[in-house]
């Protein structure tokens, strides 16, 4: 059973949370905590972050650079509608993610906090450089990289008081999309995940490509030699068979519960040679795509 | 008995019309009380502790602590009960562990407190002293020479063997001859209510009544009353609202528990299982590994088979043996061909224990079956409808393994030529020639039968009730418990035709043993069939009585019922024995019992469509026929329900389900890694019903609800053959076990 | 708190660490919500919070002071009757067990679409198990509610 937390705190506002989290904990959508709670993780406080959200906007675009901000205690649900074809590639992660009862608690926050490597909306904020935006116990701020953020299997860079409450992405690209595999097509935890964004030039080929991909390695990783295999190429057979043979360099997955190394390793390349099929003949539903192109987005 | 066609100045038939389900109302107004929403004065709260290692030494047990925690009122160890048993031998187990535990999840004490925390706290606080034994991981570890036995008995539960002449000289010259393996895994029923409920100790009168779900309420009630030793009249069980069953129900110890609760607390004690719990404790569908030899003709006739099968029961023997039983008679699928053989031992093991679920044994022997048939006609250039159309049995054919004589309502051939006719087969290769991308499309075909009721030779008989009251009013008590099935609109509109009364003026109760004559399991697809034959022949003899007394029936029931309690003789008992088989074959008389050939039997046929991802091995099932041989669908929305439910759980067993257990600990430990279909991964689903009729069920009907769980896995695999080339022979083919075949195949 | 139209008290500081699920069944005495699994995967405990379906196991008591909560027994109040009435005359209820959840996440896709495709009422249900049935027909039954409702000119 869930046992009931013995205490449950809200914050007035912003400002209100460090001092709340003083030896406490924060909650948003419960959903990877609460679920924690049962295996016997103890939460004597909780601090309800939830609140937080009617006090902004899920998502904010800046107009000059295309900068990105997205709040970390929204649910995805809102996330998506704030993103709105801005982020195609977090936008199909999101609906690849769970269910619809759990997009509608879940937040990026949590998402990122339990520093899961198969966390959905992750590849897609790290291929495109997400910074995230830390409170500090004396409710300062500080940034950080995503990348620096992720440390290990459930281990992120941030300390007892600290919150997470937002993610700023400098450049996410108009192309791109997600692609999860899981034991089911609804309500499953990913085997693996890629995330992909490129620009594509007119005459075809590929530039500014970043690809991330997930449970193949203790954090979230880049993909970074099959991307550079890709740069400023046109995806022609030969060069989709060396940026899919570049795969196995940036991953070292292990055999877990859900998938063994060797099928990840197999999938990771079937993954990307699956994104990289014309989006015509990549066929399915399951191709979280949402194909957009620059001159469209202009 | 066939379906009623309407007759002038009657009402109209009932029967083959679909009827919603008397408690949807209060289902989806959120009214109905389920057992475990059941709340009661001064009501206590339970829970078990259970082992969390699968074999060791229970040393000592020290509750002290536990029972001086606040709020504590019950803690009930193995010496508290008076008879530790839950069944007359020895393999059928403790009710609470006593000098050993077998299984990650037994049960070792229960505790009542004045709410679950307390109660989760107490059995935290009890002392366990325990001494590891080696772990029995699996059949292999169970018959090995120096294995640890985990019965007086030995390792080996049961073993059923059979033979119906030479197999080997039979296919000596076959143009083709297939030996191979398969594997399926346990399964876990997901009845998405866990088990639970609410029981209630009457001291004065040494008696208890328990809300629990069960699919047997009479066994229940003896086991409870074995437990407690009491009389069983002083047990009341009451089995239904219940959330879902597919078999776990029919072993689940729930009701044992709770029993001992109340009485030791004296008060009434709610317990209702966590998921957790329930997929390490509930009993699973037995994991089989089944080897086939089986042989054809050139045109693709069987010249024979032998199938031999190894289970895994887990530590005690619930329904193991019968299980096997089974797998014996259904190892030679609806086919018929003239020599068969079948040897299946069932090992006791520190697994999960296995038990009753939907479809018993068959689906595991059909997958071997079907997959051969399907690589066959591959391997002989035949079409895979034309090699099951060249084998199957026909109406009142012998069985090939017992040769005794089948029911004339098989119908597997109409259920055969129906499919083959359907677009879904008619227009496979237009539909795999439109595959884009990476996902390669195919169409697959097969067949199953399961027989109906629990076979001859074992006296299955179920019962009903009928009272008349002075207003017309007719309450028919009957038949197996329903589990979600909604059994008693189905009997309603059997009751209504054969009495040619409204039917509004019956009320049917089931699944109450203070009330319902027993009528035994919600199980062997047998509810529909015998309940219904059961209420039917009360019916008839409700009329017949009329008749002879001269009473109006059917234009005055009010003046009849109160002329009937005058007379006393407003009250029918009434049973339906199931016929066994009119002529046993080769089955020697006196084993009847121990092979249970059937008379009857439901059969099916499926069509699916599966889309495979060459690059990842995603397997997906987009479109699904059904075509069913059940006799008259008495109510025909209720029964394609019904069926499409048991093809969702074979998908789930085709494709992702498997409960996960490794030297001896489940690795599957909730929802969240055993995974069931969503409504993302169900096909689209037509289902059609030949036609036919039953003559020993009602109005022709007769069961189905099993078989539509078979040939899923099998129809499945061969879509993926045709597909990609490779026919996995273990199941699930999930992602990975998908690309693995892929990559190794030769035309990859 | 707002639960199925009406206020209810507000609880107690105390309780605000319990799951609503546990507060719905055992405080407020709505045992539509079920629980199936307690960990956000079956969906049987699925409540209306906000317009938005949630799994009530994995929500606190103190996360929803303020908000407007719906179970299954205020679906009628609701204008969700046909909805109700669509499932068992389709017959896409067997033991019933997942249904009050079904049901709110169907409402809750309704309220916002008068007229949903069948992908739209699949990703509505994705986070809700039936065992029983083979969800096929709940595609019938939200049409059916779906048409009645624009039928009845609720605009
Ligand atoms: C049924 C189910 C299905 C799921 N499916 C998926 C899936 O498909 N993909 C996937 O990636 N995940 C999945 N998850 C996991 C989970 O939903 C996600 O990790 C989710 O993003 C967690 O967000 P949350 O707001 O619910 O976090 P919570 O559970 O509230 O918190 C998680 C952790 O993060 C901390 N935390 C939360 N917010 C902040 C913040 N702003 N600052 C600092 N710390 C914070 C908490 O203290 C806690 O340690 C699933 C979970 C469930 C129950
Ligand atoms: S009980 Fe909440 S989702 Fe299962
Ligand atoms: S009707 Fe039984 S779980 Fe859905």
């Amino acid at each position: 059973m869930t046992p009931p937390t013995p205490t449950l705190l809200r914050p007035e506002g912003t400002a209100d949370v460090s001092r709340l989290l003083t030896g406490a904990r924060a909650v948003a959508g419960g959903t990877d905590l609460l679920v924690q709670r049962r295996d016997g993780l103890e939460a004597p406080t909780l601090v309800d972050l939830t609140g937080l959200a009617s006090t902004r906007p899920a998502a904010t675009r800046d107009p000059g650079t295309g900068e990105l901000r997205i709040s970390a205690v929204h649910p995805l649900t809102d996330v998506a509608a704030g993103c709105a074809g801005a982020f195609p590639a977090l936008s199909a992660a999101i609906e690849a993610f769970a269910s619809t009862t759990i997009r509608n608690r879940a937040t990026i926050g949590g998402n990122l906090v339990t520093g899961s490597p198969a966390a959905d909306t992750v590849p897609a904020l790290l291929a495109a450089d997400a910074v995230v935006e830390i409170v500090t116990p004396d409710g300062g701020r500080r940034t950080v990289a995503l990348a620096d953020f992720l440390l290990g299997p459930r281990r992120v860079d941030l300390t007892a008081g600290e919150w997470v409450t937002s993610v700023r992405v400098p450049r996410p690209s108009p192309e791109g999309g997600f692609r999860k595999i899981g034991g089911r097509r609804a309500q499953a935890i990913s085997f693996l995940n890629l995330a992909w964004q490129w620009c594509r030039e007119p005459d075809g080929r590929l530039t500014d490509v970043r690809l991330a991909m997930g449970a193949v390695a203790p954090t979230v990783v880049r993909l970074h030699a099959a991307a550079a295999a890709l740069e400023g190429r046109s995806p022609t057979p030969d060069v989709v068979d060396a940026a899919v043979a570049a795969v196995d360099a940036d991953i070292s997955p292990i055999d877990d519960l859900r998938a063994s190394a060797h099928y990840r390793r197999r999938c990771a390349a079937g993954l990307l040679r699956e994104a990289l099929l014309p989006p015509s003949t990549s066929g399915g539903p399951d191709q979280h795509v949402i194909p957009t192109t620059r001159e469209k987005d202009q | 008995m066939t379906a009623p066609a309407p007759v002038a100045g009657r009402p109209a038939p009932w029967v083959g019309r679909s009827r919603p389900a008397l408690e949807g109302h209060d289902i989806v107004t959120g009214a109905i009380t389920y057992v475990t929403d059941r709340r009661e004065e001064g009501m206590l709260h339970g829970h078990v502790l259970r082992s969390a290692v699968p074999h060791a030494r229970i040393d000592a047990i020290d509750v002290s602590e536990a029972l001086a925690l606040p709020g504590v009122r019950a803690v009930v160890t193995a010496a508290d009960v008076p008879v530790n048993a839950l069944g007359p031998r020895a393999v059928d187990g403790p009710a609470l562990a006593d000098a050993v535990v077998r299984q990650v999840g037994e049960a070792i004490a229960l505790i009542a407190a004045t709410d679950a925390t307390t109660a989760q706290r107490a059995a935290d606080l009890i002392r366990l002293e325990l001494t590891p034994l080696p772990v029995v991981d699996g059949p292999a570890a169970a018959a090995a020479a120096a294995a640890p036995q985990l019965h007086a008995s030995g390792n080996v539960s049961g073993n059923i063997a059979f033979s119906s002449g030479d197999v080997e000289a039979a296919i000596a010259g076959a143009a083709l001859v297939l030996r191979r393996s398969v594997h399926t895994p346990a399964q876990e029923h997901v009845a998405i209510e866990t088990p639970g409920g609410v029981a209630s100790w009457n001291a004065e009168e040494e008696s208890v009544t328990i809300w629990c779900g069960s699919q047997n309420p009479g066994l229940h009630q003896r086991k409870v009353a074995r437990a407690l030793d009491i009389p069983a009249e002083s047990v009341r069980m009451i089995a239904n609202p219940v959330g879902g069953a597919f078999g776990s129900r029919n072993d689940d110890p729930m009701p044992v528990f709770l029993a001992l609760l109340a009485r030791a607390a004296g008060a009434p004690v709610h317990v209702h299982m966590t998921r957790e719990e329930v997929m390490a404790a509930g009993a699973k569908r037995h994991p089989f590994w089944t080897s086939i030899d089986i042989g054809f003709a050139a045109d693709g006739r069987i010249l024979g088979s032998s199938v031999r099968a190894v289970a895994d029961t887990g530590p005690i023997i619930t329904s193991g043996p019968n299980v096997m039983k089974t797998s014996a008679e259904m190892s030679t699928g609806p086919y018929g061909f003239d020599v068969a053989a079948f040897d299946g031992t069932v090992y006791y093991t520190n697994n999960a224990n296995a038990g009753a679920f939907r479809g018993y044994g068959v689906p595991q022997v059909a997958f071997a079956i079907e997959n051969a048939i399907t690589e066959a006609a591959h391997e002989l250039g035949l079409d895979p409808a034309q090699i099951r159309l060249r084998n199957v049995l026909d109406r009142g054919d012998r069985h090939s393994l017992y040769r005794h004589r089948t029911t004339t309502s098989l119908n597997v051939r109409e259920t055969l030529r129906t499919a083959v006719d359907h677009p879904l087969w008619a227009q496979r290769h237009r539909w795999q020639a439109e595959a884009t991308g990476p996902w390669r499309r195919g169409t697959g075909i097969a067949v199953a039968m399961k027989g109906v009721g629990m076979g001859s030779g074992t006296g299955d008989t179920a019962r009903a009730r009928l009272s008349i009251d002075d207003h017309g009013q007719i309450t028919i008590w009957a038949g197996p418990n329903h589990t979600g099935q909604s059994i008693q609109t189905t009997y309603g509109q059997v009751a209504a035709d054969a009495l040619g009364l409204p039917i509004d003026t019956i009320d049917v109760r089931v699944g109450d043993t203070g009330a319902v004559p027993e009528s035994g399991p919600t199980a062997a697809s047998r509810s529909t069939y015998a309940g219904g034959a059961a209420v039917r022949a009360a019916c008839d003899e409700l009329v017949e009585r009329c008749r002879g007394l001269g009473l109006p029936l059917a234009t005055d029931a009010a003046g009849v019922g109160t002329k009937l309690i005058e007379l006393g003789e407003a009250e029918v008992n009434a049973e339906f024995r199931l016929p066994d088989t009119d002529d046993i074959g080769i089955v020697p008389p006196e084993q009847l019992a121990t092979f249970a050939p059937h008379r009857v039997y439901g059969t099916c046929t499926q069509v699916v469509r599966v889309e495979v991802n060459a690059l990842t091995g995603e397997v997906r099932v987009p479109e699904l026929l059904c075509v069913l041989d059940c006799g008259t669908p008495i109510n025909p929305a209720a029964t394609i329900g019904q069926a499409e439910g048991g093809i969702l759980q074979g998908l789930g067993l085709a494709i992702m389900e498997d409960h996960r257990v490794s030297e001896g600990v489940p690795r599957t430990t909730s929802l969240e890694n055993y995974l069931v279909p969503t409504i993302a991964d169900t096909p689209r689903m037509h289902t059609l019903f030949v036609e036919g009729s039953e003559d020993s069920g009602p109005f022709g009907a007769k069961g189905m609800s099993e078989v539509v769980v078979v040939p899923t896995p099998p129809a499945i695999t061969a879509a993926i053959r045709d597909a990609v080339g490779v026919l996995p022979q273990v199941l699930p083919v999930t992602p990975e076990r998908m690309l693995a075949l892929i990559e190794e195949s030769p035309c990859a | 708190m707002r639960v199925n139209g009406s206020p209810v008290p507000t609880p107690a500081p105390a309780d605000h660490g319990m799951r609503l699920l546990d507060y719905l069944r055992d405080h407020l005495a709505l045992t539509g919500a079920k629980e199936g699994c307690g960990m956000g995967e079956c969906g049987s405990c699925t409540v209306v919070i906000d317009g938005r379906a949630m799994t009530s196991c994995l929500v606190l008591v103190g996360q929803v002071l303020d908000a407007e909560i719906r179970t299954v027994e205020g679906l009628a109040a609701a204008g969700h009757g046909p909805l109700q009435e669509a499932f068992v005359a389709r017959q896409a209820i067997q033991c019933g067990y997942c249904i009050p959840g079904v049901l709110n996440s169907c409402a809750a896709l309704l309220d916002r679409e008068r007229d949903p495709s069948d992908d739209q009422i699949c990703a509505a249900l994705d986070g809700n198990l039936c065992r029983c049935t083979a969800y096929n027909r709940f595609y019938d039954a939200v049409h059916d509610a779906a048409s009645a409702r624009r039928a009845g000119g609720d605009a």
